[in-house]
């Protein structure tokens, strides 16, 4: 039977098994990394109050979801970016889609599951120890009572960013990411100045002076413009940037 | 299996390394792609196999546009490059995880491809040294029975038995239904192996016909002194002599001297190519 030159299921399964394969020792000592310098923090700042500080540990344990995401996010593209193996890598019989879509897997729902499981295990882990040092009472976890649904729904929208920097970037994709978001952020903020000046005049510039007089777009804003906003940024736009970076990854020569 | 026609390609836009380049490659042979360094012979690998897009005309890998990279097409080419990187995994590993894209792939053949390269053991990949990396990816890469193999200068960081080994074993197995493109500037290492010669120098297909054609059309000798009667069409001095290219007599026919062919035809194209005219 022809197979399909899009996506093939078993053609996948071997991809995301070569990219499981090639990936998961490096992956395990960074969430190690992660997860003891977690659990050496909780333990450390449970010394003083006898207790485990759960806010501070699922604060922390979202900076590293977020950060480490980043990080691995930016890298996963590497053998895309580097001569020496790039050309295996781009005539390996997958597709485009097959490779891409492994690699979205990858950094997204298999890392956030093997996160929150390095979560409870870092915190079942520092509340034994804080027991066996300091004497404080043993404690659970609910990450998803902590906002972890809103924080995942956040990793969603942000992930998209990263993704498109690995692809697009050669080298130093993580910085070079950070960079185009932060000068993204400048132009955004300018185009967004220029507008509303030109959709409110000089009101809403008056409206962020306190003494000013008050801004009366505050109903065109809340209910038009910021749910359009809140579409563009929560579904299209990560959307949109999905697929440039099929479309980039496709054009990509050596 | 590939077809390239009027192919055009350059890395900037005012020099142009192939303009109009065509090239047909067939079943059932071994090609030699000789040229000089910096001529373009990696650069022509890439095309054919889709890793370069050609600014014009068009390039076919088993009928279709090689850009597109098929699976199923790429299921059928396996390329070895000059310069890799192998990951930091065991000999099997590697295997496991790369073998199952390629439906012939013999495991039985890459073991006994690694015994003939002398190549033992499950070890670390990163702790081989480059030879021996070469030779693990080049038993991997005849392994997988593709269609096409494309080795850029396979023979780079090959000790002398190895090369040795390279060239038989490459013969060994080749069939009917596959193509092997061998990239090299180190014509002598080959010479005995490749059946068709392609030149390339200047961006331009100087020559590509099969190598009896060379040795039916031209005699390949030394001497001690050069006759000036004789037709030279091309000379080298060297120790203790010259060897030189002449028009065939048809008398005795002469072996290839690949690489006074290479120079001969490089140095003088002029003198040579109405030989091959047809």
């Amino acid at each position: 039977m022809e197979q399909n030159n899009i996506f093939n299921l078993k053609r996948f399964q071997f991809f995301f098994k070569r990219h499981l394969l090639l990936n998961y020792k490096a992956l395990l000592t960074a969430f190690a990394a992660i997860s003891g310098a977690l659990i050496v923090i909780a333990v450390l700042t449970s010394i003083g109050s006898k207790a485990i500080h759960k806010e501070s540990f699922v604060v922390l344990s979202y900076v590293a979801l977020f950060l480490g995401g980043a990080i691995i996010t930016s890298l996963s593209f590497s053998e895309l970016h580097k001569p020496e193996k790039s050309i295996h890598y781009l005539t390996l019989p997958a597709s485009g889609f097959e490779k891409v879509l492994s690699t979205w897997l990858h950094t997204s729902v298999i890392f956030l599951i093997v996160s929150v499981g390095f979560f409870y295990l870092s915190w079942y882990l520092a509340s034994g120890l804080a027991f066996v040092i300091t004497g404080s009472p043993l404690a659970t976890l609910n990450l998803f009572s902590a906002g972890l649904w809103k924080i995942i729904g956040v990793y969603f929208i942000v992930h998209p960013y990263f993704f498109l920097g690995a692809v697009y970037f050669k080298g130093y994709n993580f910085l070079k990411t950070l960079l185009a978001l932060f000068l993204l952020a400048v132009f955004q903020s300018m185009v967004q100045s220029v507008l509303s000046l030109i959709l409110f005049g000089q009101q809403f510039f008056n409206s962020m002076n306190a003494m000013g007089p008050s801004f009366t777009g505050t109903d065109f804003l809340e209910n038009t413009l910021l749910p359009i906003l809140k579409i563009l940024g929560f579904y299209i736009i990560p959307v949109f940037l999905l697929i440039v970076s099929y479309i980039r990854f496709n054009e990509r020569e050596v | 299996m590939i077809n390239l026609e009027n192919l055009v390609f350059g890395y900037s836009r005012h020099y142009r390394l192939f303009d109009n380049l065509s090239l047909q490659l067939g079943a059932g042979n071994i090609y030699g792609l000789l040229g000089k360094n910096g001529t373009g012979k990696t650069t022509l690998i890439k095309l054919m196999s889709g890793l370069l897009y050609p600014q014009g005309g068009t390039c076919s890998l088993f009928g279709n546009n090689a850009s597109k990279r098929y699976p199923t097409d790429l299921s059928d080419l396996f390329i070895v490059p000059e310069e890799f990187a192998l990951p930091s995994v065991k000999m099997d590993e590697f295997v496991k995880m790369n073998s199952p894209f390629y439906p012939k792939f013999s495991e039985t053949g890459f073991r006994a491809y690694l015994s003939d390269f002398e190549v033992e053991g499950n070890k670390k990949l990163h702790t081989l040294s480059f030879g021996q990396k070469k030779k693990f990816l080049l038993s991997f890469a005849l392994a997988t029975n593709t269609k096409l193999l494309l080795l850029d200068e396979p023979t780079n960081g090959l000790d002398i038995p190895s090369k040795s080994q390279f060239r038989k074993t490459v013969a060994r197995s080749l069939t009917d239904e596959k193509s092997i493109l061998i990239s090299t500037h180190q014509a002598r290492d080959l010479e005995s192996l490749i059946d068709n010669i392609i030149i390339l120098d200047n961006g331009k297909i100087l020559f590509n016909q099969p190598g009896s054609m060379a040795t039916q059309k031209l005699f390949f000798g030394k001497t001690k002194h050069l006759d000036n009667s004789a037709q030279i069409l091309y000379k080298e001095e060297t120790l203790g002599g010259y060897k030189f290219v002449m028009p065939a007599t048809g008398q005795e026919e002469s072996v290839l001297d690949l690489e006074l062919f290479f120079n001969a035809i490089v140095g003088n194209p002029g003198a040579i190519a109405p030989y091959f005219n047809n």
